[in-house]
């Protein structure tokens, strides 16, 4: 190819006009090309030298087993393995994306200590060595501990490390004010309700009899939005097995998507149509009686008491139709006991209806006869492994669990919970705990560790918890990430990722129960580290060493595996221990045993000791709270994607699902003048204001409701794919109304009016701030 | 000779995207582009409504409109049925990205197409796919459509109705859509309005 | 990790391309004085011809074209007609089946990270052939031909491909048929040369 001396040609060509060289030129999506053709594609990483260890997902509560793959010392893959129960050789998107958070370069890297004379929350850190951090917050509990008691330090915790900070180190320090936000503001009511009822609280994962069923009735229960792997696996198997599906929501949910009848219910009538369903069933004489005769107590009450609730009365409250509400009583009869209604999981709802709700969902259960029946509700149980020897705790652990039962605080020298009294149940709530920081009543709390809660994003009335926190003389806060509530302490300990630590053994009530054990399957990134050793480390400090008797966790997982016969090296090779459960009331009366721990040893539809207390012995409907008119009652619920406000700077979910938008109902869309995907803002009653955030157009929903995914709407600039996008459900909730059986926080009376005309936010691409993110 | 197909079954599929998700770090797929994504669209109004939750990918076309037009030959139908791109050979022209009708590729930064390739990795080692070992709804199945007893054989055979994407086009897909929630079939076809 | 067998290009190599791309994108902007005094000044032919002689191809035969004509022709060509235009003038239409899809996406982000932006004069999308083709000649020209011929290899070949023969066929100028053909043979040579 030659080209002589005409290569300088003069051609006005040249110019177009339509673009030129900018005044920066930014580093190159493709480096040397448009794509550059000229460079070779890397190696797979399976192609190469892959280990693996065996560990349980902290991608949620849900912990399925799972199978670690690294490669190049990097994790590069998680799977499931067939031998868990609970992944079954299968994981959700976000235990698929378990790496992505590893490796999110906006991580907590070091101690923090706030810079003395800064405000809280103004973001004003200096690092610190973890001894100069612990040696902090040992000084601060003192001094609080010396002038208002030990009591006067709370603890919140959630995750898998929550057994040391919401249960164990507190009981060691002294301090009933210990609570994770998986009880009061997701299951205290069903588990109040459950225990009162049946004796046993809804242990494990919600023991529905999937395999079972023929027949499945949702109340709001957003399977396939949440993708808790075991439920979602049963539920579709049973589904495609051709069990049939009823699903009772305001919204088409994605479950609503799936089934056979969707009752479009007004919502917080829900109670209503229980008790509907509860009249047609003994009116009608398709209730099991034999079952009722045999197991329960109290069934003549409520016999006399449901004779008002008819499907005509119900009707005029949820507007289902009446023929509706007796069809699908009789469908449910003719199924059982194969028929089930599950219990959903987060059910603080509208506080004082939610333990009625739950009570009556049982009670339908209990007329189907299927609880501990096939294809009903199963029972199940812990396995039990013995505890390290250590000297008992001076305090019982006061938080209880999400899975168990209350925990019933004994005589005890140190002061009951500052909740105690508000509510009937008996573990601890954590909303209850914000107001005693700032009124000191009934005694002030001064301190306060935050283990892996958002508290801006799971406890209503953030405003509130701001100024409790200004109140504090200790806020400690253990994360993974720069969540806002996090940079606001005055102590911050970065905690590594579950793939890169052990944990303690995590003991599941499953209809196989089973053990299982999680491994490192990498070291700590930066200066991260497990919860095991921050509660230990903190704890000797505290002069609580004693209590911690081990040297390393593996010494602590050994001698505890000793227990049943296995080791820590056995557990690196299998992973999961599975045991035989006694899923139904026949594998109870073989052995001669009663499963039902109440004072009767029956089912208990009428409770004396409600009646005792004072509350209603029978479960009632009480008119729900109205809004404001050209008010929408927010309802909210999850992105299959994500987990709380968990998992919104983990760049392969947040590309997935990156910003949520509010569902409105056409019709109302266009009496607003919204169109759909344009950007709104959300007003509550009390004049918050959230977005701009996306209007989701949709016949999805009913009219009177406006629907919202949680967790987004962060407002944390140092995580810089979760900041600012969308909405928060959380900020508008400035009331909430308290369960009195249960301590929980009825959330859903909330209402919000929609403000059009919100400016585009211009968001960047995930991929556009992943790259930039990479380049910083 | 083999011809290794998947089906997924649209009444089970929640369009949860841990198969999307699965298929990103197996494959290393780069963010900003899927080898695998969901549509999702509703139709019909209050209350009658049909929502489809429908994972679209490569079809692996047993016609396939994108090998023929690729310059260098880097595209080709493997023996067992798998459309697949050998990169080195690609010099990331985009020919085959504009002929694949379903949108099926995209051009990796570091200058090259790429797909979906069944795993062929996985498969080699008589694994399934990613994406199909890891969906919790169970609703993805995997196999050869020359063997009568392979997992996607059977699940064709059990289906209550079985669609193509686009079948129209003559290309021949060997993704097969089970049991579609909709009476015609697949929605958010043109002509269709979503809700 | 292996280099792929390419070897640098050479300067004329690049001379070559920039006069490429500087002739497409000369020839399919709107037909306004520029256009007009390159053809009356010899200077589109001259260029043609050294095009041709460093490709080893036959130069176009340009009938001498009648000024409204030609201007009438593109607008049936390109802008608007009553049977519908022969050749949308957008590279990412002729690659996706749609205005400004992924293809226009990905060119205006890779355009941006290389430094080059829209003027705001411009009125037309952004992946014209001729604003594209001119993007080359900025790629070319800052010393980045590689990133030139992926341009033309990956967005304005397909563009050509794909309707070089409709506006052969429909051109009634006499100058965008043959402008036409004689490009997209060079670009076929220039790209074949570069992966030889
Ligand atoms: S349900 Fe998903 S996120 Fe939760 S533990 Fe299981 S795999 Fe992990
Ligand atoms: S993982 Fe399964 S259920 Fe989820 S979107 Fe993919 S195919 Fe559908
Ligand atoms: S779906 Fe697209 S990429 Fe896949 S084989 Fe068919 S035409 Fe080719
Ligand atoms: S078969 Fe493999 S490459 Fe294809 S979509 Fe599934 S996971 Fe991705």
């Amino acid at each position: 190819m030659k080209l002589g001396r005409r290569d300088f040609i003069k051609l006005s060509c040249a110019t177009v006009g339509a673009l030129a060289v900018g005044s920066t030129a930014k580093a190159q999506l493709f480096p040397g090309g448009f794509p550059n053709p000229f460079r070779p594609p890397p190696g797979k990483w399976f192609e190469g030298d892959v280990t693996t260890s065996y560990s349980y997902c902290e991608m949620c509560f849900w912990k399925c087993g799972m199978k670690v793959s690294v490669e190049g010392g990097k994790v590069r893959k998680v799977d499931g393995y067939l031998e868990n129960p609970k992944s079954r050789g299968m994981l959700c998107p976000r235990g698929q994306a378990a790496p992505a958070t590893t490796y999110d370069p906006d991580r907590l890297k070091k101690p923090l200590i706030r810079v003395e004379g800064s405000e809280r929350g103004a973001g004003q850190y200096r690092e610190a060595s973890w001894d100069e951090a612990f040696d902090y917050i040992a000084e601060k509990m003192f001094a609080i501990r010396d002038e208002h008691g030990t009591e006067s330090v709370a603890f919140m915790g959630h995750g898998t490390g929550d057994e040391w900070f919401a249960s164990y180190l507190p009981g060691a320090w002294g301090t009933p004010n210990a609570a994770k936000p998986s009880v009061s503001l997701c299951t205290a009511p069903r588990e109040t309700a459950s225990v009162y009822t049946f004796g046993r609280g809804i242990a494990g994962h919600e023991q529905i009899d999937w395999d079972e069923t023929d027949y499945i009735v949702l109340i709001g229960h957003h399977i396939g939005e949440d993708t808790h792997n075991t439920q979602l696996q049963q539920f579709a198997q049973a589904l495609t097995r051709g069990a049939k599906l009823v699903v009772v929501d305001p919204r088409f949910s994605v479950a609503a998507a799936k089934a056979k009848d969707w009752l479009p219910i007004k919502p917080a009538t829900d109670t209503a149509l229980l008790l509907a369903w509860i009249n047609v069933l003994i009116e009608e004489e398709i209730y099991d009686a034999e079952y009722v005769e045999k197991y329960t107590l109290g069934f003549e009450q409520l016999a006399e008491h449901a004779a008002q609730y008819t499907p005509e009365w119900a009707e005029a409250i949820t507007e289902i139709p009446a023929d509706t509400i007796r069809r699908i009583a009789r469908e449910m009869a003719a199924h059982a006991p194969r028929a089930v209604l599950p219990v959903g999981r987060h059910v603080v709802w509208y506080g004082h209806d939610d333990s009625h709700r739950m009570r009556a969902l049982y009670f339908v259960n209990i007329l189907l006869g299927n609880y501990g029946m096939p294809g009903g509700y199963y029972l199940c149980d812990a396995p039990i492994v013995d505890t390290f020897p250590a000297p008992e705790l001076p305090l019982a652990p006061a938080a209880g669990g999400c899975g168990g039962g209350p925990v019933e605080v004994g005589d005890s020298p140190f002061r009951p919970s500052v909740d105690r009294g508000k509510f009937f149940g008996t573990a601890t709530s954590v909303q209850e705990f914000i107001e005693p920081m700032i009124t000191g009543e009934p005694y002030p709390v001064k301190g306060l560790f935050a283990y892996g809660v958002n508290i801006f994003h799971s406890i209503p009335m953030v405003e509130r918890t701001k100024e409790a926190l200004r109140h504090l003389d200790l806020y400690v806060a253990i994360d993974i990430l720069p969540m806002e509530h996090v940079m606001w302490a005055d102590v911050i300990l970065p905690e590594c990722t579950f793939l890169e630590r052990h944990d303690d053994l995590n003991l599941v009530a499953h209809k196989t129960p089973f053990i299982q054990a999680r491994f490192p399957a990498v070291e700590p990134m930066y200066d991260s580290k497990p919860a095991w050793w921050i509660a230990r480390e903190l704890g000797i400090k505290l002069g609580l060493g004693e209590y911690f008797p081990w040297e390393n966790i593996e010494e602590y997982l050994d001698r505890r595996l000793s227990s049943i016969g296995s080791s820590l090296e056995a557990m690196a090779e299998q992973g999961t221990i599975v045991r035989r459960g006694r899923p139904y009331i026949a594998d109870w009366e073989r052995l001669n045993r009663n499963p039902f721990d109440t004072p009767s040893g029956q089912l208990e539809f009428y409770s004396e000791r409600f009646a005792e207390a004072g509350l209603d012995p029978l479960p009632v409907f009480i008119d729900p709270m109205e809004g404001p008119s050209g008010y929408y009652r927010l309802l909210y619920g999850r992105s299959p994607v994500h987990t709380f406000a968990r998992t919104h700077n983990n760049a392969v979910l947040m590309e997935m699902d990156s910003e949520n938008s509010v569902w409105l109902n056409t019709r109302e869309a266009e009496r607003l003048g919204v169109s759909h995907r344009e950007y709104v803002y959300l007003e509550n009653q009390d004049g918050v204001v959230e977005g701009p955030v996306r209007a989701n157009v949709t016949e999805r929903i009913r009219q009177d409701c406006v629907y919202i995914t949680h967790g987004y709407g962060h407002k944390a600039p140092l995580m810089k794919l979760a900041n600012g996008r969308g909405a928060s459900d959380t900020h508008l909730q400035t009331r909430y109304d308290l369960d009195p059986y249960s301590g929980g926080a009825g959330l859903r009376n909330n209402w919000v009016r929609i403000v059009p005309g919100a400016p585009d936010p211009q968001h960047k691409s995930i991929a556009q701030l992943v790259r930039e993110r990479s380049q910083a | 000779m083999s011809r290794m197909a998947m089906a997924i079954d649209l009444a089970a599929c929640v369009g949860c995207a841990a198969c999307s998700v699965a298929c990103k770090h197996e494959n290393e797929v780069p963010i900003g582009v899927n080898r695998l994504w969901i549509r999702n669209t509703t139709i019909g109004t209050f209350p009658n409504l049909v929502t489809e939750f429908r994972p679209e990918q490569c079809l692996h076309c047993e016609n396939p409109p994108c090998v023929p037009v690729c310059p260098t030959g880097c595209c080709f139908v493997r023996a067992d049925g798998i459309v697949d791109i050998e990169p080195m050979k690609c010099i990331g022209c985009s020919a085959c990205i504009a002929a694949c009708p379903y949108d099926a590729r995209y051009m990796h930064p570091d200058g090259y197409v790429s797909k979906c390739d069944f795993c062929k990795h996985r498969v080699a080692k008589g694994e399934l796919p990613a994406c199909v070992t890891t969906c919790p709804t169970l609703c993805r199945s995997f196999g050869d459509l020359d063997d009568p007893n392979s997992d996607v054989s059977i699940a064709l055979r059990g289906a209550r109705r079985v669609d193509l994407l686009r079948p129209g086009l003559g290309t021949g897909p060997k993704l097969y859509y089970l049991n579609a929630p909709a009476k015609f079939g697949l929605v958010g076809e043109e002509g269709q309005r979503s809700s | 990790m292996t280099t792929a067998p390419r070897t640098t290009p050479t300067e004329t190599d690049v001379a070559v391309l920039h006069l490429l791309l500087q002739l497409i994108a000369g020839t399919y902007r709107s037909p306004a004085d520029a256009l007009r005094d390159d053809l009356v000044s010899g200077a589109l032919a001259e260029a043609c011809a050294a095009l041709a002689e460093a490709l080893d191809l036959d130069a176009p035969g340009l009938l001498a074209p009648d000024w409204t004509t030609l201007q009438a022709s593109y607008i049936d060509l390109f802008v608007s007609s009553g049977n519908g235009i022969a050749a949308p003038p957008y590279v990412g239409y002729a690659i996706d089946g749609e205005l400004m899809g992924p293809s226009a996406q990905l060119l205006g982000a890779a355009f941006s990270d290389h430094g080059i932006e829209l003027q705001d004069a411009w009125s037309d999308l952004p992946d014209h052939v001729a604003a594209v083709a001119e993007g080359g000649t900025l790629l070319a020209h800052g010393a980045r031909p590689e990133a030139a011929l992926a341009l033309l290899e990956g967005y304005l070949a397909p563009w050509f491909e794909r309707y070089a023969t409709a506006i052969e066929a429909k051109d009634v100028s006499g100058f965008y048929g043959p402008m036409t053909k004689f490009l997209q043979a060079a670009i076929k040579e220039v790209t074949r040369e570069a992966r030889s």
